[in-house]
């Protein structure tokens, strides 16, 4: 199932400032994640990181994307529950884009986006443009 | 739900007041229509309370204390929702004409400054996950991203059984 909504910037930004909000809300989740405080990042946008992650909690298996940020929560077989987050770059977004049933194996997709790069040049007359 | 997709439902609300058109309804659903009615108005007033629109909730929920009161004032506040309505669809005309004009004399489509959308979507890889936990999670999501500046703009339906199917629109163009 897939839950689809529009957001919008209250202000009227360049698309290199709308990457750059995107990349501090994935510092500010990533230090959640980690519990770990840092002076540049407010107790409000830590309050509403933890919120997040402890709706992510209930659900064993989901895939949340932000524009080019996903954040992907798993549970493998043998081990214990894990959240990957990570700002996507044009081309793995255009590989996503292409293919979204990389989304229905989190953790095949987090394997090939951490660890993997090389897999994720592609194909040869994939359109760039 | 949108200001555009609520004026339908506003009407048939506002249609089945009249005893007639009850009838009516009955004989083509066989339902108990003001349930459907109670359920509608309520699906409306959940998904403008999430939309953190205030005036917009005032306006809907204005509305539904109209529809149940005989003398209550209902055509102006219709009509004050279809001129937000209107109003709307003026300001998405007007930031379209002004991205096209700057398109057209040269300007770098990545230097245009304009209220960007961007795509949120969940994947639930259970069904049942997603009906039940689903709308806490998006607002959870809203909830982080409104404090860098991103609010909630518009909802579209869930896709169910296909969790992997493609979803509408481009990364962070309008």
């Amino acid at each position: 199932m897939v839950e689809r909504v529009w957001g919008r910037t209250r202000d009227a930004l360049t698309q290199e400032q709308v990457q750059e909000r995107l990349q501090k809300l994935e510092h500010a989740a990533k230090l959640k994640i980690i519990d770990q405080p840092q002076a540049d990042v407010t107790k409000v946008n830590a309050d509403a990181a933890a919120q997040m992650i402890k709706a992510l909690e209930s659900v064993r298996v989901a895939c949340v994307q932000i524009g080019s940020l996903l954040i992907v929560k798993y549970t493998p077989k043998k081990g214990h529950e894990e959240i990957f987050i990570k700002t996507l770059t044009a081309q793995e977004l255009m590989i996503i884009e292409k293919d979204r049933s990389l989304l229905k194996s989190p953790e095949d997709l987090v394997k090939l986006l951490d660890k993997e790069p090389a897999l994720l040049m592609p194909p040869e007359n994939f359109p760039t443009k | 739900m949108t200001p555009n997709q609520l004026i339908p439902v506003l009407l048939l609300v506002s249609l089945s007041k009249k005893k007639d058109a009850v009838k009516q309804f009955k004989k083509l659903y066989g339902k108990d229509v003001e349930a459907l009615v109670e359920k509608l108005s309520d699906t409306v007033l959940r998904d403008a309370k999430k939309s953190e629109a205030k005036d917009f909730y005032d306006i809907i929920y204005a509305l539904k204390n109209a529809l149940y009161d005989d003398d209550g004032p209902f055509e102006p506040l219709l009509h004050q929702l279809m001129e937000r309505t209107e109003s709307d669809v003026q300001r998405v005309e007007a930031s379209l004409s002004s991205l096209m004009w700057q398109l057209s004399v040269g300007v770098d489509f990545k230097e245009i400054r304009s209220r960007k959308i961007i795509p949120v979507a969940v994947y639930f890889q259970e069904s049942n996950d997603g009906w039940v936990y689903g709308d806490n999670l998006i607002e959870a999501v809203f909830k982080f991203l409104y404090d860098h500046g991103i609010e909630r703009f518009t909802e579209l339906p869930p896709v169910v059984e296909s969790w992997w199917k493609e979803y509408g629109g481009a990364p962070e163009m309008h």
